[in-house]
């Protein structure tokens, strides 16, 4: 799993890549902690490489946005490939997050 | 300080020797034939030999041989001192275990220089000997605290074991079995199947997030929330099932009430809060044993497999939130009916989601394609079948997630 990020504007894109699993978890949540202190609350999760998410992975997603909520920010939620957004939609997530179906879109939705 | 025997049968030989290296700060010891030699090397263990070649008892090469197979515990630097410079007479003294020559007469220039390398050789050689015993002495205390820690986890996988449904008691009309393999010792799987009243028989399945010792302090705790105090109880006064603990125990009164009123209780008591994010995913499911009207809420968890009689095979439920994630999550319940030699799977992903040497997963297909096959055999076998393809897929016996299956068949005699 790799994740990197980058500046668009007012949205920070996050991008991930391979397994979201209990390793990539804690680095996801330390990305997001750093982007919180930078004052970087709002937040694209490219998540188009992702072919995997587990239970620890919608954990830390979960727990990424209710600390990005706590600051008034948002995460919204692109690019994901038919089987994880089939997990999304077994564990209800897909109601929780805002889903866009690619970067561009969820950056244009305002 | 380092100690220097000089074996020598020439007496003024030994003196000079004993002169400059008491000066030079060497602890001096001196004899004046190789065996005489040889009882001192093994009483008092000098670091380095300085021995002449030519004696009349035992030659230096000789005493160099048996110290070599001595094999002390540390290392004795030996020296052989030679008036023989021929070549082949230098490859004899190293193969018989010398370290170094100083040809005879020595001049005390050289025999300083040569002494200071044997010195250098013997300090490094404790240094060494003394960091091998520190790292013995820290592996030694590692085992022995992995051991303790073995043997409480291989006790607490006991434990755990001990809160699964017993296969040998007999529910009324239902046959079950179930497969239960933890990744490592004990698990965040847990599950049950028990009558709650005589009309009434409950069952359920859940996966705590993670694995290991976290996650089953949890699944251990659900467990005893969830069960009935005494299981298999029939006709004993039920009807409810409490938690001792829970302050509120309206919400855990789980027996009569629909699995998704359970879910939202669990939901609210459990809610994950901090740094941890733990929760659970979790199929929970009542048949009316009446008619068999089975209603089961899907948290978070995959969804059943209904094997109708005949074989046929189906998913049932289209998904739920997980429990202790999100606060304001609501739960649904999903009826169908259970018929008279029917059969439902409840399983934990650590199934459909093995992954075999090419990282592919195991999936729900192959799951399905494993139950369908199974339709004519008992229980038992169909689990077996399940975790030998399982293990194939694999290509080995360990799994990285928690493996749980509850199977329950319906019997065709009775209802």
């Amino acid at each position: 799993m790799s994740i990197t990020h980058n500046q668009e504007g007012v949205f920070t894109i996050v991008s991930m890549a391979g397994r979201f699993d209990a390793l990539c978890a804690r680095e996801f949540k330390s990305v997001i902690s750093l982007l919180l202190e930078a004052d970087k609350k709002r937040i694209i999760l490219d998540m188009a490489q992702v072919n995997f998410i587990d239970s620890s992975g919608m954990g830390a997603l979960v727990g990424g946005l209710r600390g990005v909520a706590k600051e008034g920010g948002e995460i919204r939620i692109a690019g994901l490939i038919p089987e994880v957004h089939t997990i999304f939609e077994l564990t209800r997530l897909h109601r929780i997050f805002d889903i866009y179906e690619t970067t561009a879109a969820a950056l244009a939705a305002g | 300080m380092i100690t220097v025997l000089c074996v020598d049968d020439q007496k003024h030989i030994t003196d000079v020797l004993s002169r400059y290296l008491t000066k030079w700060g060497y602890l001096v010891l001196v004899a004046s034939d190789g065996e005489t030699g040889w009882d001192i090397i093994q009483k008092n263990r000098p670091e380095i030999v300085l021995t002449d070649w030519l004696m009349p008892d035992l030659e230096g090469p000789d005493l160099c041989r048996r110290v070599r197979s001595a094999g002390f515990p540390g290392y004795t630097y030996m020296i052989l001192l030679t008036a023989k410079s021929d070549k082949e007479d230098l490859v004899l003294g190293m193969e018989a275990g010398a370290d170094d020559f100083i040809s005879k007469p020595f001049e005390i220039g050289e025999l300083k220089v040569r002494l200071n390398a044997a010195a250098r050789m013997v300090r490094l050689e404790r240094q060494l000997t003394q960091a091998n015993s520190e790292l013995d002495e820290k592996n030694l205390a590692l085992n022995e605290m992995y051991d303790s820690v073995k043997i409480d986890l291989e006790a607490a996988a006991q434990i755990q074991l001990t809160l699964l449904p017993d296969r040998n008691v007999s529910l009324p009309g239902f046959h079950f079995d179930w497969l239960f393999s933890p990744s490592t010792f004990i698990a965040g799987d847990i599950f049950n199947i028990f009558p709650v009243d005589s009309n009434h028989l409950n069952f359920y399945l859940i996966d705590v997030s993670g694995h290991g010792i976290p996650a089953a302090l949890l699944s251990t705790t659900l467990s005893r929330v969830l069960s009935p105090q005494s299981h298999f109880t029939i006709n004993g006064p039920l009807g409810q099932t409490y938690c001792d603990t829970c302050e509120n125990r309206q919400d855990l009164i789980v027996s009569l009430n629909s699995p998704a009123h359970v879910a939202l209780a669990l939901n609210k008591q459990f809610m994950s809060d901090g740094e941890q994010m733990q929760y659970f995913t979790m199929l929970y499911g009542s048949v009316d044993l009446r008619d068999g009207t089975t209603t089961i809420t899907q948290a978070g968890h995959p969804s059943p497999v209904y094997q109708a009689p005949g074989g046929e095979v189906r998913t049932i439920g289209g998904g739920g939130f997980p429990i202790g994630l999100i606060p304001e999550a609501d739960f649904e319940d999903v009826s169908f009916r259970f018929e008279a030699g029917g059969r439902l799977y409840l399983y934990s992903d650590g199934i459909t989601e093995c992954r075999g040497a090419t990282g592919t997963m195991f999936g729900e297909k192959a799951l399905l394609d494993v139950l369908r096959a199974g339709w004519n055999q008992p229980l038992r076998e169909v689990i077996d079948r399940l975790r030998s393809e399982l293990a194939v897929h694999r290509g080995s016996d360990s799994f990285d997630d928690d493996l749980s299956l509850l199977a329950i068949e319906r019997m065709e005699d009775r209802i």
